[in-house]
């Protein structure tokens, strides 16, 4: 049996232990170690086993991801997200819809201080929903509006899915951070499109609610200036060299401790909470970084990579072809697996092909997470659905999915537009760079 | 009897808040560098610091990772079956997981071993190499128990068909 | 179809010429030497086994057969090969990798036991690098924040008054960009791979240090091939890759300079007395430096590094 063959298999044997409710880390490492024994006998096994795990934790840019986290989580729990909502929600919440488009609204501006989908989610969920519920918002709107809108806090930056695939193509983690800002504002704009779109067509789902005057929007607005002052520090910072980006992510989980402990709003009970939500988040994606580096250094061993552009590159297919099928493989994988262990495990089999059809890596960047992102809110398993229904509680998973389908449509609206137009990721980063 | 329950429960969350203060120590050294820096007051071997604080913090919030089940993984397949089918598959998953974690253990502490032997220190400060393998050595160690408690926890959930 | 396969590993990219120039050719020549019964898959850096500190243990431990490395990183690995990393020792490539490859036999060899040594060198002597401030003399190093390469460098640069900042070559960029760093000591090669030109606007050719590479092969590995694929492998190594790393060094430097001087920058030569007062002021971190590699079991530390300059005389007078 040729090499790359033995590669593909292992493709599909670790696919086949996340199917059967595997951890996706643990899949991946397992299938990795028992590919590398077969090729290379135990000796070589066991050295990569005794070592890779440490190396690939070890690097000194990895510390972003933790204090990403930090700063999103301690954001959540000073309030911050409260005060976007309510800020918004004063200005447009009278209109019809006005409601769910803040919801996406709070969604971007939150996911510019915190690194993670799921925690955007969790926050902008435990603010927005109730509020949706009391105006008598159909469910499968408001639940699929803030499913949706998590997946901005994923591209709008800081973006622990851009560092990990920043490091893995050694792109600059700067540039892709400001080359998301305007995909990921488009996202947004689009999502409310969809929401203007939808209950045009269907009024009975958003009820109006009730005007405010400026006095509430003034006093609203002088809430939020917390946000704005973490935001500007850390990407100001960035850009006005103060400071690296691996050492923004110190500045932000610092300035988000004391942004939380200033409000008032750090409790034991909430500091507790903080620091287990860390430790299971940042424990997973370190986790899956080890599990990916032992199923690298084996499909690395295959050839398989290699072979993949040989192919590509004798088959004739235009790059805007094979560009169309990776990002068809994409959503369709994203139909199953998370976002992070999906650019883990294609990313170092893809971006040498994209890099060998002058695709830029920014670019190919961009364009990768936001694919991973529609797989968030695509059934049957979408993280986000998952984590929306259990923070609305007595909601069904299909009353959530009848819902996604125009904030889908609207991700493919946007992901066209990428692909046609790239200047729409380049364009910023040249200019500042 | 109570203890012999919640005690491996209780060190795995304590290795987990130890994990997260030394994130936080990360952080410090971080903005104390960038603040020194400015006033002529660098913070010497800052790398070295962080990388030390980053690594320990990230192998010891591992078992609460394991013990919480936060590890990604999909289980539509899981939902389908019955009870009775489902509960061999954890099972199967719990003891993957074990063999796997068990062996970067085994494995890790050879080369662990080889690298103290070495005498091998970090970059700037020369701190000795071994202090960044403790973590990893503890962490994986722990990671055996919390894998366990997941998986008697998630056997405990099911209802018994 | 080959019949034996060999792996070899590196860390640096597949754009360098160590790759490029070295690498590839040498293991294209030794195929072709034995008909094909041998063939080379090589990983560079980038991929799992391209770490730079752990090429010296896979080879070691069999994971591939033939690896190229630095042997500062991790440090205290080949602490005899390591002493011609102090300061002012050699002024260029060639000399450096003479003075290596002679002194294997006798005074480096307990370095690579277990391990069939194919070649031993050095680069040619780093330069300092600066963004905004010129450095000529040793005051003008006061304070600046410095990226170092190695220990030695480290020590180097913390007597002459500078702080020495150990980063991954991959980040000096941004740092630089962003004033973090003020400058960086690397040969010229990696200021034209990295792109530092654009930041970067004065250099100082100062001759200070060097570092070492290693290119090992595991000696099981070795010894299973038959005489005749032993006879290629040593054909094309050794003695006849030692004069070859002079030139190639300087046709890999060339284009980082070339750049730096289209850009306008400062190139400036550390002049003779400025170089005898840094020697001076380096004398006590020499000493130490020989009394770390003999505290760590190489009681001739001294020795070597006495033979080592007789060495890189004995080069220079003969070219
Ligand atoms: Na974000
Ligand atoms: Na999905």
């Amino acid at each position: 049996m040729s090499d790359p063959t033995l590669g593909l298999l292992g493709f599909l044997a670790a696919l086949g232990l996340i199917a059967l409710g595997l951890p996706v880390a643990i899949s991946m490492g397992a299938i990795g170690v028992i590919g590398y024994w077969w090729m290379n006998g135990w000796m070589g096994a066991a050295y990569i086993l005794g070592s890779s795990p440490f190396e690939s934790i070890f690097p000194y840019s990895f510390s972003v991801i933790p204090l990403f986290v930090m700063m999103g989580v301690f954001a959540s729990h000073a309030g911050l997200s409260r005060s976007l909502f309510d800020v918004i929600n004063s200005f447009i919440g009278h209109r019809r819809g006005g409601l769910a488009v803040t919801a996406v609204g709070a969604s971007a501006f939150f996911g510019a201080i915190c690194g993670s989908s799921l925690a955007t989610v969790a926050t902008i969920g435990r603010v927005a929903l109730p509020e949706m519920k009391r105006h008598g918002y159909d469910p499968s709107l408001s639940t699929a509006t803030v499913a949706a809108g998590g997946t901005l806090g994923v591209l709008i930056p800081p973006s622990v899915l851009l560092v990990v695939y920043g490091l893995l193509t050694q792109s600059s983690i700067g540039q892709l951070f400001i080359g998301a800002l305007v995909p990921g504002i488009l996202g947004a704009l689009l999502y409310a499109l969809a929401i203007i779109i939808r209950v045009q067509m269907t009024p009975s789902l958003a009820p109006k609610a009730e005007r405010m005057g400026w006095g509430a929007r003034m006093k609203f607005l002088g809430q939020i200036w917390p946000v704005v002052l973490l935001f500007a520090v850390v990407i100001g910072g960035i850009y006005l060299g103060w400071f690296s980006p691996t050492e923004a992510a110190a500045v932000g989980a610092v300035g988000a401790f004391l942004l939380a402990l200033a409000s008032g709003g750090l409790t034991l009970q909430a500091m507790r909470s903080s620091v287990f939500e860390t430790a299971g988040l940042t424990g997973m994606i370190f986790f899956i970084l080890i599990g990916a580096a032992l199923f690298n250094v084996f499909l690395e061993e295959t050839g398989l990579p290699q072979m993949l552009i040989e192919q590509i590159q004798s088959s004739g297919l235009s790059p805007l072809t094979v560009m169309v099928l990776i990002l068809i493989f994409y959503v369709v994988l994203g139909c199953f697996m998370d976002s992070m262990s999906m650019i883990l495990l294609t990313v170092p089999l893809l971006a040498p092909v994209a890099l060998e059809l002058d695709y830029n890596l920014v670019w190919f960047g961009i364009v990768v997470v936001t694919v991973a992102e529609i797989g968030l809110i695509t059934p049957p398993i979408g993280m986000n659905l998952f984590v929306v229904q259990a923070a609305a509680g007595n909601v069904q998973l299909s009353t959530v999915v009848k819902g996604i389908l125009p904030f889908i449509l609207a991700d493919f609206t946007r992901l066209v537009l990428l692909v046609a137009f790239p200047a729409l990721v380049l364009w910023l980063p040249r200019a500042m760079f | 009897m109570n203890t012999l329950k919640t005690l491996p429960r209780r060190l795995v969350s304590t290795l987990a808040v130890i994990g997260v203060l030394a994130y936080a120590a990360a952080a410090v050294v971080t903005v104390a560098d960038i603040v020194g820096r400015n006033l002529g007051m660098p913070i010497e071997g800052v790398v070295d610091l962080v990388q030390l604080f980053v690594v320990a913090g990230a192998w010891l919030v591992m078992p609460y990772a394991f013990q919480a089940a936060a590890h990604v993984s999909v289980d539509f397949v899981l939902n389908m079956l019955p009870a009775a089918a489902a509960a061999p598959l954890k099972v199967l998953a719990a003891l993957v997981a074990l063999v796997l974690v068990g062996l970067m253990l085994w494995y890790g502490f050879d080369t662990f071993k080889l690298r103290t032997m070495f005498g091998d220190r970090s970059q700037q400060l020369g701190i000795p190499v071994a202090w960044y393998w403790y973590p990893l050595l503890v962490g994986l160690a722990a990671s055996l128990i919390g894998i366990l408690i997941q998986l008697s926890d998630s056997l405990k959930k099911e209802p018994q068909a | 179809e080959a019949k034996t396969k060999l792996k070899i590993s590196h860390y640096l990219p597949t754009v360098h010429g160590l790759h490029t120039d070295f690498v590839v050719p040498w293991a294209q020549e030794v195929t072709e030497c034995t008909g094909g019964e041998v063939e080379f898959d090589i990983f560079p850096g980038g991929t799992q086994l391209g770490n730079v500190a752990r090429q010296q243990e896979q080879v070691m431990a069999g994971v591939v057969d033939i690896a190229l490395g630095l042997t500062g990183i991790p440090r205290g690995r080949f602490p005899r090969t390591s002493l011609i990393d102090m300061p002012f020792l050699t002024d260029s490539a060639a000399s450096a990798t003479y003075t290596l490859w002679s002194m294997l036999p006798n005074e480096l060899a307990d370095d690579y036991k277990g391990m069939k040594v194919l070649g031993l060198f050095a680069h040619n002597p780093g330069v300092i690098h600066t963004a905004t401030k010129k450095v000529e003399k040793m005051e003008d190093l006061k304070d600046l924040r410095i990226r170092t390469p190695s220990p030695a460098v480290s020590e180097m640069l913390s007597y002459l008054g500078a702080t020495p900042q150990g980063l991954p070559p991959g980040e000096v960029y941004e740092n630089l960009q962003r004033g973090v760093l003020d400058g960086t000591v690397f040969p010229w090669d990696p200021v034209k791979s990295f792109g530092l030109n654009e930041v970067l606007k004065y250099h100082l050719e100062a001759g200070v240090y060097t570092v070492s590479f290693f290119f090992v092969m595991n000696e099981r590995s070795y010894k299973k091939l038959s005489p005749e694929v032993q006879a290629c492998i040593d054909k094309y190594s050794g003695d006849a890759l030692e004069p070859k790393f002079g030139p190639w060094w300087d046709k890999w430097d060339e284009p980082g300079r070339q750049e730096a001087i289209a850009a306008g920058h400062e190139i400036t030569t550390l002049s003779p007395e400025e170089r005898d007062r840094w020697r001076e002021a380096l004398q006590p971190m020499m000493a130490k430096y020989v009394e770390q590699v003999k505290a760590s079991g190489v009681d001739n530390a001294q020795e070597i590094y006495e033979t080592m300059k007789a060495k890189v005389a004995e080069y220079d007078a003969a070219h």
